[in-house]
């Protein structure tokens, strides 16, 4: 089979993002809004030039009560009748909705295509939210089985720890560093590291009077059950990413005409995506194939190896998911993900920096707007517009990596300041 | 592996299969290779020509979790009731991978859970308040020197605790006999499930007897109820030891009862009905729910209430000896019915028994009864728990169809 690559290619002219949190008073389409709005396009853009809208929503029909959010969105935005299009691929929604933005350009169809994704969550509760995330495994041969979304990824952790010796301390520090780059993200919905929260618990323990926390460091708070309670062995609740309000878009062009918005355009050179079984039969649970496979053809399309990338966003919607995904994507071999974590390779000043944003952990995880928030960062960070937490040296191959339930869906992207 | 099975093929098969307690995979007709989840088009050959394989549930454990929320809605409602709960992965000596709930260990102890285990498949109901299903599980394969152990072990601790870790079911538990039966059991460790219609006493004595106790409130007259009673025993302890059929009522009325040649009075219909549908039928819905989970576990005893009145008649008691004569009929039917696969059946015949069911008894009656009775007294609760405790023992092993009288040598006068 010939290689596949692009007929033409689509580059990134402008990203926005809303806050990331839990709002109450805020509806999946004002956080659309608050995300376009956030968007600049350097040398300005007529939004009625916008030709399609491709929107990640993984279920806003249980989490809001309103499906087919698609045209709504788009009516939000002032740019009806474009066809407008919902994309569901449960929390891979806003990646494979890049993806298809880009290959719709590629196709020669538009020149102009808005890339959303939005998810409203924090309206359930907690339980029901659970509910609705679960349904994205296999409801017929997983779900029955007693199985939760945390409960597929501790089996990944349980299978992990047994064959390369895992320790729950080395997940920990996944969470420690994505929180520490949180902090520096005005948009996260965590901005304090592990150590601040334990600190803050301390101090408010004090002023009520109550008994104090004798927690010497981060990692005693950690291992305290109160602290950070047990939800799926091995996986505690600093473990998961949080239920998060949010939305991002980015607007696509054709590369010809890329420089008419922008002097600073980032291409995408490579996409890649491929569906995997259900985690339980799999033959092996430490990796995701979908996400082997799709990293594959991303590297290929653009030409480049795991070594070429200078920065990478993935889908760290548990701390184990991260271990596996630098593993998968071959930014280092497998089983060697958590010692290199240690060493530092994957903090903002290490070799390939992970999740500058905070990733899904501290930045929040809308499901939907999962996706597209990655490219956002990866935008930002290429273009040296990330602020305080913008990282130094030459930047110029970005990779995003986004996954759906357990890897049976994975997206991986590659981006190209050139 | 067993023969080939013609169902045809659709995603819930598996389910149709597995609520007949059959573990099935798809098998491609062409390669051979079997598929779960069951496919409808194979990936090799694309062929839609597939069979379904029993396979034989023997396996291994890939991985596992302990799940501290589970989930609470559609197909999987109920789990969260069992929160913490061990669920996994686990492979088959057929090569498919299911994933299952995994019984029989700890969760609170992760640490000691194995990763390639061997595991055996069973068929565990799951009620969720409302209505129970079958969902696959997996347990533990024990070794056989460790089974030997444990065996002597239990001989050991037979001297004090005769049924500990046994799981008994008692009808009628909340008082009377029953109660008594309840607290002896507990007493010799056994876990003891007390059903009755007096939510008040019955919970209050599950309350009494701490967390090895539980209390439901069911009609042993209602099949359904007492089904899902069952079903939601068995899935809480993975198995059931002990029934005891204690649960009885009486409506005393002569057949008929003439005076100066006239009809003054007589049993009625509904009466008799009644007495029929809570002592008889009553233990035949419940030996009938629990049955089938004995002879799974290949042990088992069924002990049913009978009287002295069963054997030897009582006047004004046509129902009521009507059920308790039935009662040793059927335990001598299901002793031999159930013989083969373990488990015992024995009936207990008390005599006059100082309980709430003789209050309606007139008093002259009574003392008729002790004055017939050698040991001069009425019987005892305990008197009666403890014979069933006996029966109930490994130390009445090899008794099985017989009816034990417990009542202090009365002889019933006519």
């Amino acid at each position: 089979m010939k290689r596949k690559s692009l007929s033409r290619k689509a580059a990134i002219v402008g990203a926005g993002i809303s806050l990331f949190g839990a709002f109450p008073d805020k509806s999946g389409r004002d956080l659309f809004v608050e995300a376009f709005q956030d968007m600049k396009v350097d040398k300005g853009f007529n939004p009625k030039d916008i030709e399609a809208l491709y929107l990640g929503n993984f279920s806003g029909d249980i989490f809001e009560g309103q499906a087919h959010q698609a045209p709504i969105m788009a009516d939000s935005i002032g740019i009806l009748p474009c066809p407008a299009t919902r994309i569901e691929d449960a929390c891979a929604s806003g990646g494979v909705a890049l993806r298809e933005g880009i290959l719709a350009i590629a196709s020669g169809m538009y020149d102009m295509v808005l890339v959303g994704g939005v998810e409203k969550m924090t309206a359930l509760p907690t339980a029901q939210v659970t509910d609705a995330l679960g349904i994205a495994a296999d409801a017929l041969y997983e779900v029955p089985a007693g199985f939760t979304f945390p409960g597929l990824y501790a089996s990944m952790a349980t299978a992990y720890m047994q064959r390369y010796g895992l320790k729950s301390e080395d997940l920990m520090q996944v969470a420690i560093k994505n929180y520490e780059n949180g902090v520096l993200n005005p948009k996260a919905q965590f901005q304090s590291s592990v150590k601040d929260i334990m600190l803050a618990k301390i101090k408010a323990a004090q002023s009520k009077g109550k008994p104090v926390p004798a927690w010497q460091n981060e990692m005693d708070f950690l291992h305290d059950n109160g602290a950070n309670p047990i939800i799926a062995w091995p996986l505690r609740l600093f473990d998961c990413s949080p239920i998060s309000d949010g939305a991002a878009v980015v607007l696509l062009v054709s590369e010809e005409i890329a420089q008419k918005f922008t002097d600073r355009p980032i291409y995408i050179s490579g996409t890649g995506q491929a569906s995997g079984l259900p985690l339980y039969s799999r033959p092996d649970l430490t990796t995701l194939p979908a996400a082997q496979k799709a990293a594959s053809m991303a590297y290929e399309m653009a030409g480049v190896k795991p070594q070429d990338i200078h920065l990478a966003e993935v889908h760290d919607c548990f701390t184990i998911a991260e271990l596996i995904a630098i593993e998968d994507l071959g930014l280092c071999e497998p089983g060697k993900s958590f010692e290199l974590l240690k060493k530092g390779n994957f903090h903002r000043n290490g070799t390939i920096p992970v999740n500058s944003s905070g990733g899904l952990k501290a930045k929040g995880h809308p499901v939907g707007a999962s996706g597209v928030a990655q490219a956002y960062e990866i935008f930002r960070q290429l273009r040296g517009e990330a602020g305080q937490r913008q990282i130094q040296g030459t930047l110029s191959l970005g990779l995003t990596h986004n996954v759906g339930a357990t890897g049976t869906t994975c997206v991986v992207h590659i981006f190209e300041r050139r | 592996m067993s023969e080939n099975v013609k169902r045809p093929f659709t995603a819930s098969s598996f389910y149709q299969y597995m609520a007949e307690k059959k573990l099935m995979a798809s098998r491609c007709q062409k390669t051979g290779v079997l598929y779960l989840p069951p496919k409808a088009i194979c990936p090799e050959t694309y062929s839609t020509d597939f069979d379904w394989v029993e396979l034989s549930g023997k396996g291994k454990l890939v991985s596992f979790t302990v799940v501290h929320i589970g989930p609470s809605f559609m197909n999987a409602s109920g789990f969260s009731k069992d929160n913490p709960y061990v669920t996994g992965i686990v492979e088959l000596e057929q090569g498919p991978r299911v994933s299952a709930r995994i019984m029989g260990v700890d969760p609170k102890q992760p640490e000691s859970i194995v990763i390639g285990s061997p595991m055996k498949a069973e068929f565990i109901s799951q009620f969720d308040g409302k209505v129970s299903r079958t969902i696959l599980a997996f347990s533990l394969v024990k070794e056989e020197k460790e089974t030997k152990k444990t065996m002597e072990e239990k001989t050991t601790a037979t001297n004090t605790q005769r049924l500990a870790g046994k799981v008994a079911l008692i009808t009628g538990g909340a008082a009377g006999i029953g109660k008594a039966t309840v607290e002896r059991f507990a007493q010799e460790g056994a876990k003891v499930v007390i059903c009755d219609l007096n939510e008040t006493l019955g919970q209050a004595l599950a309350e009494k007897l701490g967390p090895d106790a539980s209390f439901y409130k069911v009609n042993v007259a209602n099949r359904q109820e007492v089904q899902t009673w069952v079903d939601a025993v068995y899935a809480k302890y993975n198995r059931i030891d002990i029934l005891v059929n204690n649960a009885g009522i009486v409506r005393d009325s002569q057949l008929v009862r003439v005076k100066d040649g006239v009809l003054v009075k007589q049993m009625t219909e509904a009466e008799f009905d009644l007495v029929i549908s809570v002592n008889l039928k009553g233990t035949f819905n419940c030996t009938q729910a629990v049955a089938p989970y004995m002879i799974k576990q290949n042990s088992g005893v069924i002990l049913n209430a009978s009287s002295v009145v069963g054997v030897d008649g009582n006047f004004g008691q046509t129902n009521y000896v009507a059920t308790k004569s039935g009662v040793i009929g059927m335990t001598k039917v299901w002793s031999r019915e159930l013989g083969k696969f373990k488990i015992r059946v024995n009936a207990v015949a008390p005599g006059f028994t100082a309980t709430e069911i003789l209050t309606s008894m007139p008093e002259k009656v009574l003392q008729d009864m002790k004055s017939h009775t050698p040991l001069g007294r009425l019987g005892d609760p305990i008197d009666i728990a403890n014979a069933y405790l006996f029966l109930a023992s490994d130390e009445a092993a090899f008794i099985t169809g017989t009816v034990l009288k417990v009542d202090g040598g009365l002889v019933v006068g006519t």
